[in-house]
């Protein structure tokens, strides 16, 4: 999935922040629409509490990459732009990566190499190259943070959906929130097949809620 | 050739500026890290000795469960861990083994009982082989075969019996290898007693824990 591009991506709405805005969460939605960074989608989403904590890696990841690349736009030289933001988003995801390992083990290790690979996670080297390298820092903040965010809603509903239907409880920390007496334990959404079905149904899910219809009008 | 310069002005502006915040950021977070990497191992032995402890104990608090329980020793380039009892009696005896795996290191811990010579559990904490295949090796279902087996077969050779997992001839085959290699190193430490080199004596440890009890009872 590395490196991947996708037409969608370079449509990103310019102009208006509540539009681009939409556009991250919704209409271009990193996941469901462009389908891009399923890789994690996929790995870590076996409870609620991992994917809240990449989503929030990852959006912290994509909007300091998105500003400091955006403010540096007339500066990088267009020959090695890509190494220089791929040096940039290593950086704060090696950084996020410290912080975890040093405040938050016990997920550091539930997240183990994913969180080093948002360095390849397509959709934060997709919004530098299609949004933040051509726009002012502020609105390529917002577009970042959509995009985040959109990951973040989709990478939730999967994570819950699998802990609660594999396992009958949600765990936070050591906090049980919910837990459902004598669940028999479902190793099909446990597993890796599980995340793909738990996709499939919730990108079925949108289009029918109307993300289609909208996409196809404003086109 | 002034574009050239300039790029290579700012590649090398920008290196020197990530690296220099990873440095930081190393610099600043090296002893959580350290803490937790090495609360990490010492549970794995405290779990591996069948030491209790609580599920979540802080690393401060392993630290101190290992002190107070544990005696280290090394002898014949293994290091022991011992459990002594409150009585003073040798409970468990642990030492940790590596060697390389198909994908990378795998690293285990061979508990022993008091004889040094029965296998008491040998637990797999950390390997990267394949999942559902060789990484099998760290679950129960492999693992309870080494119990209560003997580092010395009847003919007077050190190494273990071990079932292969079908589909990973490859991770079973480093397996039995560094086994072997461990029970070896074992048979041998206590050959050469004479090069023991302890953490602590055994009358220290009485009288460690003598002024202890004293302690306690003065408090």
């Amino acid at each position: 999935m590395n490196g991947e591009r996708h037409g969608n991506a370079a449509a990103g709405a310019g102009g208006r922040p509540t539009r681009a805005f939409r556009a991250g969460v919704w209409n271009d939605n990193p996941i469901a629409v462009q389908i891009l960074g399923i890789c994690s989608a996929l790995a870590i989403t076996t409870r609620l509490e991992n994917s809240l904590v990449m989503g929030a890696a990852v959006v912290f990841v994509v909007m300091m990459s998105s500003l400091i690349l955006s403010l540096l736009r007339k500066a990088i030289p267009r020959r090695i732009r890509m190494i220089a933001e791929v040096a940039i988003i290593a950086t704060f995801v090696i950084l996020v990566d410290q912080f975890l390992r040093a405040y938050y083990w016990d997920m550091s290790k539930r997240l183990g190499p994913y969180v080093g690979l948002i360095i390849t996670n397509c959709i934060i080297m997709g919004r530098a190259e299609a949004f933040a390298l051509h726009n002012r820092p502020g609105i390529s903040v917002v577009d970042a943070a959509a995009n985040g965010l959109g990951y973040t809603f989709i990478l939730a509903i999967i994570g819950l959906v699998r802990e609660l239907g594999g396992t009958g409880t949600i765990v936070f920390g050591e906090r049980v929130l919910v837990a459902i007496p004598d669940y028999p334990m479902n190793l099909v959404l446990r597993g890796a097949p599980g995340a793909f079905i738990a996709l499939g149904f919730l990108v079925a899910l949108l289009y029918a809620l109307g993300l289609r219809k909208e996409r196809e009008a404003r086109t | 050739m002034k574009g050239s310069l300039y790029s290579l002005v700012f590649a090398a502006l920008l290196g020197a500026v990530c690296a220099g915040l990873l440095t930081a950021a190393r610099e600043l977070t090296a002893a959580r890290r350290e803490a937790n990497a090495q609360a990490e191992r010492i549970r794995h032995v405290l779990d591996a000795l069948g030491v209790e402890h609580e599920a979540d104990a802080r690393p401060e608090q392993l630290v101190r469960i290992f002190e107070k329980d544990v005696r280290t020793e090394k002898r014949g380039g293994l290091e022991f861990y011992e459990y002594v009892g409150n009585d003073g009696a040798v409970r468990a005896v642990a030492t940790l083994f590596a060697g390389q795996g198909l994908w990378g290191p795998i690293r285990g811990i061979l508990a022993l009982e008091p004889d040094r010579r029965t296998v008491r559990r040998i637990t797999f904490y950390q390997q990267e082989e394949t999942p559902g295949l060789g990484g099998e090796i760290a679950t129960r279902g492999f693992t309870q075969q080494f119990d209560g087996q003997r580092i010395v077969s009847p003919a007077g050779e050190a190494g273990l019996q071990v079932q292969a997992i079908t589909g990973a001839t490859m991770t079973s085959r480093r397996v039995k290898d560094m086994l072997n290699q461990v029970a070896r190193q074992v048979v041998e430490s206590e050959a050469g007693r004479g090069n023991v080199e302890r953490g602590m004596r055994p009358l220290d440890h009485a009288r460690a824990a003598l002024s202890e009890v004293e302690g306690r009872n003065a408090e």
